[in-house]
């Protein structure tokens, strides 16, 4: 480089050239800018205060500010940690990606909880209601559906969850892959192969296991539909007043054990469904405030 | 004349956590360090705040002087690196600062051609600091500040002839150096 700009000697007339160009290139410090007058403020930078810290002090306020470093990026870690979505949905079934891929499809009148970013060893969501999950795979960070009662551990699979608050139990469906179902205190523990259910009662604490289910049927609801294969009226009541969000009372236990098998399709609303119902299941229903009561004729 | 060596006045600042050694080696070191900086920054008060920052980074670790071979060279090295820093984070503040000073910088067309730029005007600094003291003030004087022969003879009390033949011993000097300087490249 220095070889074709500039061979040597040079000329002088290059060399003063040259000399110009550093001479204008910078300048000394001139009126308040000189060594002087820059002094004082140095001082002030030299010494802040007015006693100046002892050696012990210099290291009991670094250790402080690492101290308050250390916290204060623990609290931003642990309050972005916390950064939690609920989804929640009414008259809708909502389909959502999780931030690891994992895809939730959410019943009507339910609502998941899970972190922005899952940054924990696990993959934590928290849901009430029913949702059904295909989770992504990652060995290294179990995915952990809690709810109220119960707790499903896995580590990539299909399953559907119904976790309503007031009923009386949970029902935990297997499509695919493999779950470990547990109750919140850990002393009770089921683990579903596909096309099994576990049902856990709240009152009793136990898991009642069901083999050879059909496990697709659970989960029609989340193309819209509703369907009913010899189900008892007081089970199709719940299943009404979660997809509706209303409370159905039977005054009448023979009419509670009344199987029905019926399906709908459509997006019938409530009142078209227990249309369908009363005239074969020979009941009549009124709306008294924001109930259903349901009376034998 | 300098009464005490950058040398020495380091060593008693290290050894002795001496104010008084700090504040010669301020005086002594001020205006070059205020010259380097201002060659990156070209705005007096960013080459102001960036060489009192340098220094109180000196003496702030003095502890770690005994490492420092060549103070002229380390000492530039810490004026660049924190003009640099600084222009950089103006830059972050203010886009608009970046812009004003990216034309004295851009005007230097190649980045090779900078980098000579940069070590020429090193050895140029270098050889303005080793000028005799009076010799150095009146070429600053007159090249720099364009004060007239007369204006300076009156400030060192000297006559305008005297003012000359202290210019034309520092611009030999100073050509001689650059000359050397592509000689030694």
């Amino acid at each position: 480089m220095k070889d074709d700009m500039n061979q040597f000697p040079k000329s002088d007339n290059e060399v003063n050239e040259l000399l110009n160009k550093l001479v204008s290139s910078t300048h000394s410090p001139q009126g308040s800018f000189t060594a002087d007058k820059s002094f004082n403020i140095l001082q002030k930078k030299l010494h802040p205060a007015k006693y100046r810290l002892r050696p012990y002090q210099y290291i009991s306020a670094a250790a402080a500010i690492i101290l308050i470093l250390g916290f204060s990026w623990m609290f931003y870690y642990n309050a972005q940690s916390v950064s939690i979505k609920t989804i929640s949905t009414l008259a809708e079934i909502k389909k959502i990606k999780l931030p690891d891929g994992t895809q939730v499809i959410l019943d009507r009148y339910s609502s998941i909880q899970f972190p922005e970013e899952f940054k924990k060893k696990i993959r934590d969501v928290k849901l009430s209601g029913e949702a059904y999950f295909e989770v992504t795979k990652n060995p290294a960070k179990p995915f952990i559906v809690e709810t109220q009662s119960v707790n499903i551990r896995v580590l990539g699979t299909h399953f559907n969850v119904e976790a309503y608050k007031d009923d009386p139990s949970v029902t935990t469906t297997l499509l695919e892959g493999s779950v470990a179902v547990s109750n919140k205190k850990q002393n009770s523990r089921l683990i579903l192969k596909p096309n099994e259910t576990a049902i856990y009662n709240k009152l009793s604490a136990t898991f009642t296991h069901l083999k050879k289910v059909d496990a697709e049927k659970d989960i029609v609801w989340s193309q819209g539909i509703l369907l009913f294969n010899s189900v008892p009226m007081q089970e199709i009541a719940l299943t009404l007043s979660h997809k509706f969000n209303v409370k159905i009372e039977i005054d009448n236990a023979s009419l509670r054990n009344h199987k029905f098998t019926a399906r709908f399709d459509n997006q019938e609303n409530l009142y078209e469904i227990l249309d369908l119902l009363k005239s074969t299941g020979n009941f009549s229903y009124q709306k008294v405030d924001n109930k259903i009561k349901i009376q034998l004729k | 004349m300098k009464n005490r060596t950058v040398d020495e006045l380091l060593t008693e600042i290290r050894k002795k956590n001496s104010d008084s050694a700090f504040r010669e080696l301020y005086d002594q070191c001020y205006n070059r360090f205020f010259r380097i900086a201002f060659y990156y920054l070209q705005k007096d008060e960013w080459a102001q705040e960036v060489v009192l920052d340098v220094f109180l980074n000196i003496w702030n670790n003095r502890s770690m002087l005994s490492d420092v071979r060549n103070f002229s060279n380390y000492s530039f090295i810490l004026i660049k690196n924190a003009s640099v820093n600084f222009l950089e984070k103006e830059g972050r503040r203010s886009t608009s600062a970046l812009d004003s000073i990216a034309e004295p910088v851009s005007s230097i067309s190649s980045p090779e051609e900078q980098l000579i730029d940069e070590e020429l005007f090193q050895y140029y600094i270098d050889a303005v600091d080793a000028l005799p003291e009076k010799c150095r003030e009146i070429f600053l004087l007159v090249r720099e500040e364009k004060k007239s022969y007369a204006q300076v003879a009156e400030l060192f009390n000297i006559s305008p002839k005297t003012v000359d033949a202290q210019l034309q011993k520092a611009v030999l000097k100073l050509k001689e150096k650059i000359n050397a300087f592509f000689l030694d490249s």
